[in-house]
């Protein structure tokens, strides 16, 4: 099962800026997601940029990433060019229950 | 007793018969699969299967030829209908996944199945007292489609939730996932309940506790079902408002 672009993107930016090994930076970048209520195959490159700004940094600090802010503000820096390659499109599954609802 | 159970059931046909004619007026307007199919569901069960199922097992001023013939065309339609939900589910929350394509396919033939088991076994006119073990496999396997339903619309709606936090999801449409699973939990509970009555020979709607909760979970379901897809506005608002503070 493939993980979407800008996760892959991500996890890549997470290790080159921390001292994470791969592991460590899928792992982090994963239970960002999970708490946010992502997953890593389906999440939009504008979804992971309000990801790495606002749930990241929380993540980062507990395992001990002093410059947790300035980390994950770079990182949604970097990946910003790909929110203008793949616009944000509303889940399906919303996108349904919004009809339903006349909403 | 009967009239309490009633009050319950009624609302939940009458619920499931306006919202299933709204939604199949909205599948003619978009042509999307996604609301013709939840639309056929509960238009078949609110509006057809379950009172013909009321009649078949009530009107015992009726032969016995009339009330199975009743009897089949409310096993049919219900079938029909839950399959319907069943299509539902899988293309809106795993339209990838193969096992639940299968299972969709699979489920009209077991269904098929067991009615034969019961014609072959007990006979038809047991199904009338709700006897043998083909029927109570039917209603069983019927219960499967709101099972899954409930299950994936309270996990997606634990996801938007948490998405609606980050301002990634509309909190009106989290609240109507909620809503939704409310009203197919209590769908469940009251087949699983009868299932289980059947089961030990006890007709729910006829006992005094069966009959307080039949009615409870339909006036419930009704509520939940009716605010999903039908959410007035003020309510809607309140949601909004709700998520904004």
């Amino acid at each position: 099962m493939s993980e979407s672009e800008v996760f892959e993107r991500t996890c890549a930016e997470l290790e080159q800026a921390t001292s994470f090994d791969s592991l460590s930076a899928r792992g982090t970048v994963r239970l960002a997601l999970k708490s946010a209520g992502f997953e890593p195959r389906k999440v939009t490159s504008v979804e992971m940029v309000v990801v790495v700004k606002r749930v990241l940094p929380a993540e980062l600090k507990a395992r001990g990433v002093r410059n947790a802010d300035e980390v994950c503000a770079t990182i949604a820096d970097r990946i910003a060019d790909l929110v203008t390659a793949s616009p944000q499109s509303q889940s399906p599954v919303e996108e349904v229950f919004r009809r339903l609802g006349g909403r | 007793m009967e009239i309490l159970a009633a009050a319950g059931a009624l609302a939940f046909m009458l619920v499931s018969l306006v919202i299933g004619l709204r939604l199949l007026g909205l599948a003619r307007r978009t042509r999307e699969l996604p609301e013709l199919a939840i639309g056929l569901g509960y238009f078949l069960i609110g509006g057809i299967g379950y009172p013909l199922l009321i009649v078949s097992n009530r009107a015992t001023d009726l032969s016995v030829g009339a009330r199975l013939g009743l009897l089949w065309a409310s096993l049919v339609t219900t079938a029909i209908a839950t399959t319907a939900i069943g299509v539902f589910v899988w293309r809106v929350f795993r339209p990838e996944a193969r096992w639940a394509r299968a299972a969709v396919w699979t489920f009209p033939g077991l269904s098929a199945a067991s009615l034969a088991l019961q014609a072959s076994i007990s006979g038809m006119d047991a199904a009338l007292r709700h006897q043998g073990i083909g029927i109570l496999l039917y209603t069983f396997l019927n219960s499967c489609p709101i099972a899954w339903a409930g299950v994936e619309s309270f996990h997606y709606h634990s996801l938007l939730v948490r998405r609606a936090r980050l301002g990634l999801a509309d909190p009106v449409v989290a609240d109507r996932m909620r809503l939704w699973g409310i009203g197919n939990l209590c769908a469940l509970v009251m087949n699983t309940g009868s299932l289980v009555g059947y089961f030990f020979g006890i007709d729910l709607a006829l006992d005094p506790a069966g009959a307080l909760l039949i009615s409870g979970l339909g006036l419930v379901a009704s509520c939940a079902t009716w605010l999903a897809f039908f959410p007035p506005r003020a309510y809607t608002r309140k949601v909004a408002a709700r998520a904004a503070g």
